[in-house]
C-alpha cells in the first residue's frame, strides 16, 4: 500500500515537473539610474521617451542626457517596449532622422555595462536603464524610478 | 562647384570639434548614398538616367557651440547644402548662422537631402529644390532661429529666418540661383524672410501641424522683368496613426513680376497629400496626390516651364536591411504642355 502511494506521488511530481518550462525566467526589475541626485524628481513617460530620442529634457534644473544600455538583449527588448514604445529598426531610424534634422546627438550606445557605469559617473545629468540587481551593486548609482517589474516572457 | 577657403575653415573646425572627444561623442557623421534609375515613358531605355549620389552629413558640438554641415555630391553636382554655426541659448533654442535650409513647409525641414529618410523616391513639386527647377527658395545664407517650447506633453516649434534670397535667371530654362557661400556678392540677391510654427501634441512624437509664411524679393535677369516678389503662406501636417502616416502641405502663393513700367501679377495654390503604410516592419506602400489651382496664366509659372502642377504617385519601399532600402515608384505627371509617366527605382542607405 505504502509502495503504491509512493509510486503515485512520484508519478504526480514527475508530471508536474514535466509541465513546467525548463528555463522559467526569474522576475526582474528594470530601473532608471543616475549618479546625479535629481531630488525627488521622476521622469514622466513622455520625458523618458524624449530623453532616449535625444530631445533635450530638463528635470529639477538638470539637463538629462540619456545613455543607452544594450549589454543585455532582454533588457534592451523591455526598454524598447516599455520606454520608447517602438521596434529597434524604427527607433534607430528616428534617431538618425532627428540628428539629421536638428543636429542633436542621439543617446550613445553601450554594449558593456561597466563602460556604461563609467560613463554615467562622468557625464553630468546622465541617466540609463539597468536591472535593479546590477544597480544595487554600485553605491554611486541612484535608482530614480522603477520602469518595469515582472517575469519576462 | 562651391569649394572655398571659408568652407575649408569650417570643415576644419568640424574636425577639430569631432576628434578631441571626451568620454562621449560630441559629434556625428552620417552618409546617405543613393543610386537612382529614372525613366520617362515613351523614351527609349537608352535615354534612362542612372545617377549615383552621396549626401554627407556631419554635426558637432562643444559647450554651447554647434556646427552642422551637409554636402551633396553627384556626377554633376557638388553643393554645400547646409553649413551653419550655432549657439545654444538653451537646450531648445539655437541661433544658427551660415547656409541653411529655408523652413518653408514640412518636407525640406524633415528630410533635407537625405532621400533614404523619406518613404518615397520623388519629392512633391512644391518641395522640389530650386537648383532642380523648384519654384521656391530653399538655400539661404543668413541667420536662423530654431526654438522649441515644451509645456507638459505639448511642444511648440518656432523657426525664423532672415537671409539672402536667390536670383532668377530666366530664359529657356528659368531657374532660381541661390547665393554661393564663397561668392555671396556675386549676382543679385535680396532679403528673404521666413517664419514657421508647428504644434506637436506629444512632444516625444513627430505628429504635428503648422503654418509658414515667407516673403522674398528676387532680382530677375534675362527677361523683360527685373524683379519678382513672392509671398508664400501655407499649412502642413504629418500624422502617424499606428503604422499609417499621412503627410500634406498646401502653399498659397502671390507673385508679382515687374520692371518698373510693366507689372504682371498672379496667385496660385499648390499642395500634396501622401499616405504611407508600414507593413511587417519592412514594406511601405505609398501614394501621393499633388494638385495646383490658379496656375494657368500665372506669370511666374509661365516662366518656370518645368513646373508640374498635377501628379499622381504610387510606390513601394522595401527596407531589406535596417539601414538600406529599395524603392520602386511610378508617377503620372500633368505638365502644361504634356502628360507623361515616370518610373523610378532607387537603392538608398544610411551609414553607419
Amino acid at each position: 500500500m505504502i509502495r503504491r502511494g509512493l509510486f503515485f506521488t512520484g508519478l504526480l511530481l514527475m508530471l508536474i515537473g514535466m509541465s513546467l518550462p525548463a528555463d522559467e525566467p526569474h522576475e526582474g526589475t528594470l530601473v532608471l539610474v543616475s549618479v546625479a541626485d535629481l531630488g525627488d524628481g521622476q521622469l514622466t513617460p513622455n520625458q523618458l521617451r524624449r530623453a532616449f530620442l535625444g530631445i533635450p529634457v530638463l528635470v529639477n534644473g538638470e539637463n538629462i542626457r540619456a545613455l543607452r544600455n544594450t549589454s543585455d538583449p532582454l533588457l534592451n527588448e523591455i526598454f524598447l517596449q516599455k520606454v520608447v514604445y517602438m521596434s529597434e529598426p524604427r527607433y534607430k531610424r528616428q534617431l538618425v532622422s532627428r540628428t539629421f534634422r536638428t543636429g542633436q546627438m542621439h543617446p550613445p550606445d553601450f554594449k558593456v555595462q561597466d563602460d556604461l557605469v563609467h560613463a554615467l559617473k562622468s557625464v553630468p545629468g546622465g541617466v540609463s536603464v539597468m536591472w535593479e540587481r546590477d544597480a544595487n551593486k554600485d553605491p554611486a548609482l541612484h535608482v530614480i524610478q522603477v520602469l518595469w517589474k515582472g517575469r519576462p516572457r | 562647384m562651391q569649394r572655398s577657403r571659408p568652407i575649408q575653415t569650417l570643415l576644419a573646425l568640424l574636425a577639430g570639434m569631432l576628434f578631441p572627444l571626451p568620454a562621449l561623442a560630441e559629434g556625428e557623421l552620417l552618409l546617405f548614398p543613393e543610386l537612382l534609375f529614372e525613366h520617362e515613358q515613351d523614351n527609349s531605355l537608352d535615354d534612362a538616367e542612372l545617377t549615383p549620389s552621396l549626401d554627407f552629413f556631419g554635426t558637432a558640438r562643444r559647450g554651447r557651440l554647434r556646427l552642422l554641415g551637409e554636402v551633396f555630391v553627384s556626377d554633376d553636382e557638388f553643393d554645400v547644402e547646409r553649413l551653419k554655426l550655432g549657439y545654444a541659448f538653451s537646450p531648445g533654442t539655437v541661433v544658427w548662422a551660415g547656409r541653411v535650409h529655408n523652413p518653408l513647409g514640412y518636407w525640406i525641414s524633415q528630410y533635407h537631402h537625405g532621400n533614404y529618410l523619406q518613404a518615397s523616391i520623388s519629392r512633391p513639386e512644391v518641395a522640389r529644390f530650386e537648383d532642380d527647377g523648384g519654384l521656391f527658395p530653399n538655400h539661404i545664407i543668413g541667420v536662423l532661429l530654431d526654438t522649441t517650447y515644451t509645456s507638459g506633453n505639448h511642444a511648440f516649434d518656432y523657426s525664423l529666418l532672415a537671409g539672402t534670397g536667390p536670383e532668377l535667371r530666366a530664359g529657356n530654362n528659368a531657374e532660381l540661383h541661390f547665393a554661393g557661400l564663397s561668392n555671396v556678392g556675386d549676382g543679385k540677391h535680396k532679403l528673404n524672410i521666413t517664419g514657421r510654427f508647428a504644434y506637436r501634441p506629444d512632444s516625444a512624437s513627430d505628429n504635428q501641424f503648422g503654418l509658414f509664411a515667407s516673403y522674398v524679393k528676387i532680382p530677375v535677369t534675362k527677361a523683360i522683368y527685373d524683379t519678382l516678389k513672392l509671398t508664400i503662406a501655407g499649412v502642413f501636417s504629418s500624422w502617424q496613426l499606428a503604422d499609417l502616416t499621412f503627410t500634406g502641405a498646401l502653399y498659397l502663393v502671390k507673385d508679382e513680376l515687374s520692371d518698373g513700367a510693366v507689372k504682371d501679377d498672379g496667385d496660385f495654390a499648390s499642395g500634396y497629400v501622401q499616405a504611407d503604410y508600414l507593413a511587417l516592419e519592412v514594406w511601405t506602400p505609398y501614394a501621393r496626390l499633388e494638385h495646383s489651382y490658379g496656375d494657368n496664366n500665372d506669370p511666374y509659372i509661365e516662366l518656370m516651364t518645368d513646373f508640374v502642377p498635377k501628379r499622381q504617385v504610387l510606390g513601394m519601399r522595401w527596407d531589406f536591411t535596417p539601414r538600406q532600402a529599395l524603392k520602386l515608384e511610378y508617377s503620372r505627371n500633368h505638365a502644361h504642355s504634356k502628360t507623361f509617366g515616370q518610373t523610378f527605382l532607387s537603392w538608398s542607405a544610411a551609414f553607419p
